[in-house]
């Protein structure tokens, strides 16, 4: 089952703003991720193409083939299953001389969770071409299931959803994000802007348990996610080198209808958690060094820093034991996600991006030389019982 | 006046935003002239653009979102757009 909002945010960092690569071209990618108990493997096309009167269209198709085997990624027990992701997306621009319009639909299917997301942005450049101003927002609707093998459970039809093997439960989001760059120089840019999600319904994985509960998870049913991120440009021209920098701070809460917390009793949930279970804090740190080699070469390292707090909610069963105590007396909410627990991850990554200009004059391979091919390979440590994974992407756009 | 704590921490918050963001707007205002075509050759270049691959950036988030309990802030693309 995949994670519902980094789909939407997927959406959402392609809808404003001005391309970045050439006006009509085809991407190939193959993407790899393996750690210890998952391996995904991602072939990706993407296609861009001009129209007459000031429209572009970009479209997506990918295919995500995920080979877990862990009781830590998912389902209970040490299955080795295999699911199969598709997902394809369209995105409609319309450029002015001085702003742009999009439209988006992405939509992606696997075996227990479907997903709807359409999105709208604009963008404006303003001062004299050295600034963008940008505003996207849009609705998700996800549709959550359950794999059940064997005979299927006695289906849940009264109090909250849980999915099982013949129901499912919906999740909506909306989202919306701002941002506004501005070229202070002809070699600095900055960039700031604040993104929030709200999403309401059923935000827990159907296949992780907890055991001392005997059964599911149960997490809040609302969450609003907010982030603001700064970012800063910087190129050397002497020699050839460009730098960037990104910080990002993200925190989300519960929020309710009438946007305030009304706990309603001592044992509400939102009353032991101060009104909010969630309450996640985030940092994040990238820095990537770009450097050209030679004419037709460059390179790019990537270091990227990250921490968060725990979930509200969440609690330590060896911490909780230690002081003789359950985490599980009276509780009304309640996780073994790793993610909801206090995270650091590092991500250390080099790429190489090679212009094919060189096989211009050579049969065959000259019908490549007007594209650029891109080769990665990062590490990515996790603090959490995931360990770490290797990272491989290799790509090529051409343009047409 | 009596906000809601919420909205009060939410307030304290943006404004870590707001207040180097309209530093930089003032700063964009103050360009004149602006940045001519002719310099801005570096502009358009990789390095210099926050979206410089989509499709690098939507992979990442699926990963980064299903291992780490946040999301969102990857941006929306802007940069330096030396295109004119």
């Amino acid at each position: 089952m995949r994670r519902p909002l980094a789909l939407v945010m997927g959406t959402m960092a392609l809808l404003a703003g001005y391309r970045a690569t050439a006006d009509d071209h085809v991407t190939l990618r193959m993407q790899y991720y393996r750690e210890p108990s998952t391996r995904v493997v991602q072939p990706v096309v993407e296609i861009e193409k001009d129209l007459p009167g000031g429209f572009d269209v970009n479209t997506h198709v990918l295919l995500d083939a995920i080979t877990s085997a862990s009781a830590a990624s998912g389902p209970a027990g040490d299955n080795i299953f295999t699911e199969v992701r598709d997902e394809a997306g369209i995105r409609i621009g319309k450029n002015w001389s001085r702003a742009r319009v999009t439209l988006a639909y992405n939509y992606s299917a696997e075996s227990d969770y479907w997903s709807h997301i359409v999105a709208g942005g604009a963008a404006f450049r303003l001062w004299g071409d050295t600034a963008t101003l940008s505003v996207a927002g849009g609705v998700g609707y996800d549709d959550v299931g359950k794999r059940v093998l064997g005979s299927a459970p006695t289906p849940v039809i009264t109090g909250p959803c849980i999915p099982n093997g013949t129901r499912h439960c919906p999740l909506d989001q909306q989202f919306a994000g701002i941002s506004y760059s501005q070229v202070l120089t002809p070699t600095l840019v900055v960039q700031g802007g604040y993104e929030l999600a709200l999403l309401d319904g059923y935000l827990a994985s159907p296949y992780r348990s907890v055991p001392q509960q005997q059964g599911g998870e149960v997490v809040p049913d609302k969450r609003w996610r907010n982030a603001v991120a700064a970012r800063a440009a910087y190129y050397i021209p002497r020699i050839g080198m460009g730098l960037q920098l990104h910080y990002r701070y993200y925190w989300d809460q519960y929020y309710k209808l009438k946007f305030g917390f009304v706990p309603t009793s001592a044992s509400d949930p939102l009353s032991t958690t101060g009104g909010n279970p969630w309450n996640v804090r985030s940092h994040t740190v990238e820095g990537r060094v770009y450097k050209t080699l030679g004419r037709d070469v460059e390179v790019r390292a990537t270091y990227r820093f990250y921490s968060q707090g725990s979930a509200a909610f969440w609690c330590d069963p060896a911490g909780a034991a230690a002081m003789g105590s359950s985490c599980y007396t009276n509780a009304m909410l309640y996780t073994t996600d790793p993610k909801l627990t206090p995270v650091s991850t590092q991500y250390l990554e080099g790429k190489i991006y090679w212009d094919a200009t060189r096989w211009r004059d050579t049969p065959f391979a000259g019908w490549f030389s007007a594209g650029t091919f891109e080769l990665s390979y990062g590490y990515y440590w996790e603090s959490t019982s995931y360990v770490g994974a290797h990272v491989l992407q290799a790509g090529y756009t051409i343009p047409y | 006046m009596d906000f809601a704590p919420w909205l009060r921490k939410w307030l304290r918050k943006s404004a870590l935003l707001v207040v180097p963001g309209c530093a930089i707007f003032a700063g964009g205002c103050a360009h004149h002239p602006p940045i001519e075509p002719w310099q801005r050759e570096h502009l358009a270049k990789r390095a210099m653009r926050f979206d410089a691959d989509p499709v690098e950036l939507h992979f990442r988030q699926h990963w980064f979102g299903a291992r780490e309990g946040s999301d969102l802030g990857y941006g929306q693309p802007g940069g330096g757009c030396g295109c004119n």
